[in-house]
């Protein structure tokens, strides 16, 4: 479900831009780093404080949640719950740096929306939204329908187009070669990150990035 | 060196991807259409529930961290702990109080005799009951003998030697220890409830008197005479002396002649 908020009308649109069109829109670049605030951090998460939850969460919940976006989880924000109960739960095991503990807990997210594909495999198919291009509008029989927005302009409707071809390529991926992609493009992790959050050698990971980028190379022809 | 990039942190060293292959270089578009997309950051709800799942996992997770703020209670643990010792202390009062009133010998008689028949066997001495005495004879012996109740004979190391001749029972001194005074208690010589004689026997059988009684020589109901049978009961006139047979009137009996002779035309 895309997350709606109270004064910006039933979508909530990413900030895509407008005017003059460059050819390439600027990167978006996910959360920074914490650094060296991210040792305190985690002890204080450790010891439960709300604040070093908080600042966490903050942190690497749009990695999240943008992961499991990508991979069309039917209630990405259900799951995203589910990960970070996992991830307070699994805290005082953990070993490592600020990257290292983005990759581990992207693997939590990766085993929970696995496990939710599992879980909704023999229900009735819900089409899912496209991330930030309109809002699910439930239908009486449970499936969702994508509605785009209405008061989104010429620019902002060819930007949905845009953004709903990618979503099509992205479809006609695998769903390994998807979640390396997700993993690579939108949570930044390098390839051996990748390969640990997947749990699949270093290897397997590249070969599954050279096949996504060559069908989606294909795609935007 | 600018078409792959190196990863020294694989365990193999380092990990060779060509630019080519890596959809965030060769698809530059794509790359920033989805991160523009899909990191929308989460909305103030959905946020807040979140941050309330995590601190109830946490709460969860770690619980001796409010332990200090709750009330301890005994845990099934807890108590699971104690029930040895309860047991313990319930079956050392059950041994104390059987060892004393072993000691007192107050046990019953089965039970004090085996008790102490193990003690004795330890080196521990505990009262033996005496079996219980017949019923006194009124006729029996009397004197401090009679009265001194039956002390309980205490086992010894040695066996206690019957005494061969029991003293007269006028003499028997009341013993300063029980069962002490080398006789044994309660004898005087003669077999209790004994005067000589079987009881109940005076020389002759109970009930007999030298003659069969009930006997007058004469069988019951008869007086001698053998009851006369009447003949033909039914044509006997009661209150008539059944001297014999009954002349009928007008009938004859006998001869004719004699009928004729006797009640016949003579008036």
């Amino acid at each position: 479900m895309i997350p709606r908020s109270a004064d910006s009308g039933p979508a909530v649109l990413a900030p895509l831009p407008t005017g003059e069109r460059p050819a390439a829109p600027p990167p978006a670049r996910p959360p920074a780093l914490l650094g060296k605030a991210f040792a305190p951090t985690l002890a204080g998460a450790r010891t439960g404080e709300g604040r070093a939850f908080a600042r966490l969460y903050d942190n690497v919940a749009p990695l999240v949640l943008g992961y499991l976006r990508g991979r069309r989880v039917p209630d990405p924000e259900d799951v995203a719950g589910d990960v970070f109960v996992d991830l307070v739960r699994g805290l005082d095991t953990f070993t490592g740096d600020e990257r290292q503990f983005r990759s581990w807990l992207l693997a939590i997210a990766h085993r929970r929306a696995v496990d939710d594909g599992r879980r909704r495999h023999d229900r009735p198919a819900v089409t899912a939204p496209p991330p930030a291009a309109g809002f699910a509008e439930p239908a009486a029989d449970g499936s969702a329908t994508v509605v785009l927005s209405a008061s989104a302009g010429e620019d902002r409707a060819m930007d949905d187009l845009s953004v709903l071809s990618i979503l099509d390529a992205i479809d006609g991926l695998t769903p390994d070669q998807c979640a390396a992609v997700m993993l690579r493009v939108v949570a930044d992790l390098t390839v051996p990150e990748v390969a640990v959050a997947l749990g699949k050698p270093p290897t397997a990971v590249n070969a599954l990035l050279r096949r996504a980028t060559a069908r989606l190379s294909r795609s935007s022809d | 060196v600018s078409d792959f990039s190196i990863h020294p942190d694989h365990p193999t060293g380092a990990v060779f991807a060509f630019a080519a292959d890596d959809p965030v270089t060769a698809l530059p578009v794509l790359t920033a259409v989805l991160r523009g997309t899909l990191l929308a950051p989460p909305d103030e709800v959905t946020r807040r529930r979140h941050l309330a799942a995590m601190v109830a996992a946490h709460a969860e997770t770690r619980p001796t961290a409010l332990a200090h703020h709750e009330p301890v209670r005994p845990t099934l643990a807890r108590r699971g702990r104690r029930r040895p010792l309860v047991a313990a202390g319930v079956a050392g009062a059950v041994l104390l109080g059987s060892a004393g009133l072993a000691a007192a010998g107050q046990l019953p008689a089965p039970v004090q005799s085996r008790l102490a028949a193990a003690a004795r066997i330890v080196g521990l001495t505990l009262p033996v009951p005496v079996p219980d005495r017949p019923p006194t004879d009124p006729s029996g012996p009397s004197g401090p003998a009679a009265a001194v109740p039956a002390a309980p004979q205490i086992l010894t190391g040695e066996p206690v030697a019957p005494a061969p001749t029991a003293p007269p029972a006028a003499e028997v001194p009341i013993p300063t220890a029980p069962g002490h005074d080398g006789s044994a208690p309660g004898q005087s010589g003669n077999t209790p409830g004994q005067s000589g004689n079987t009881p109940g026997q005076s020389g002759s059988a109970p009930g007999q008197s030298g003659s069969a009684p009930v006997q007058s020589g004469n069988t019951p109901g008869q007086s001698g005479n053998t009851p006369a049978p009447s003949g033909n009961p039914s044509i006997t006139a009661p209150g008539r002396v059944d001297d014999g047979p009954a002349a009928l009137p007008g009938g004859a009996i006998g001869s004719g002649k004699d009928a004729a002779s006797g009640n016949g035309k003579k008036g």
